[in-house]
């Protein structure tokens, strides 16, 4: 996951490079979910969340949709 | 101690050590460390990977990843107080600051081909830019199908 200065020159380096970007997140939002996405790592007894929670903390700074869902889409008929 | 117990240790210890010099103990010297035997370290090492809790090496099986520490030279290098931190991508180096409570700190983005380097800076535990994105090259639920590429 790369730093850049907007989403267009973020979509154009991708693009360059045979790439897709498939979602970003802005920087705001990065700061946002930072905040508990580790929480408790420096701990002995840390255990990892289960995947429910992971994409509470994605939904909790605005991440929501097929670009940033932890379980695999199934597939419609 | 039972294999959870020295799963427990051994996360504890490489975390541990990451945070304060930025590097992982080889497997040997967590060996040495807790008195175990070097096989079972390595076993264990391997637990912790195959539960994602750390990334071990492609090849050497050394740790490589304990996020958001990397081991290894990157890109995204966190600097605070005479002390540094490389971080696994952008997401990560943000995240070390948060995990470490850095209250002041510089977050280096050394750029590469087409694509500038930049510092961001954390004052008074606040991030001070905010004009950028973090780009996400895969969905979510593909991330660790290969987490260095991710």
């Amino acid at each position: 996951m790369l730093l850049f200065r907007s989403e267009e020159e973020a979509r154009t380096w991708m693009t360059d490079r045979g790439e897709s970007l498939v979602g970003y997140m802005t920087l705001d939002q990065c700061w946002t979910l930072s905040e508990t996405w580790y929480a408790g790592r420096l701990d002995r007894h840390y255990q990892r969340l289960p995947l429910d929670s992971f994409q509470e903390l994605l939904c909790r700074a605005g991440l929501v949709g097929e670009a940033w869902s932890l379980a695999k889409p199934v597939p419609t008929t | 101690m039972t294999s959870n117990d020295l799963d427990l240790a051994v996360r504890h210890c490489v975390y541990t050590a990451m945070a304060a010099s930025g590097h992982a103990p080889t497997a040997a010297g967590l060996s040495l460390e807790l008195g175990a035997e070097l096989g079972e370290v390595r076993t264990s090492l391997e637990r912790l990977d195959e539960g994602h809790a750390l990334v071990l090496d492609a090849v050497t099986r050394e740790v490589r990843m304990a996020h958001p520490f990397s081991n290894i030279s990157t890109a995204y290098r966190v600097e605070s107080g005479g002390r540094s931190w490389d971080a696994n991508c952008a997401w990560d180096s943000l995240a070390l600051v948060r995990l470490l409570g850095l209250g002041e700190a510089q977050l280096l983005d050394q750029g590469g081909p087409g694509r500038e380097g930049r510092v961001l800076t954390v004052a008074a535990r606040n991030l001070v830019e905010r004009d950028g994105v973090i780009s996400s090259a895969r969905p979510a639920w593909r991330w660790w199908e290969d987490i260095v590429f991710t």
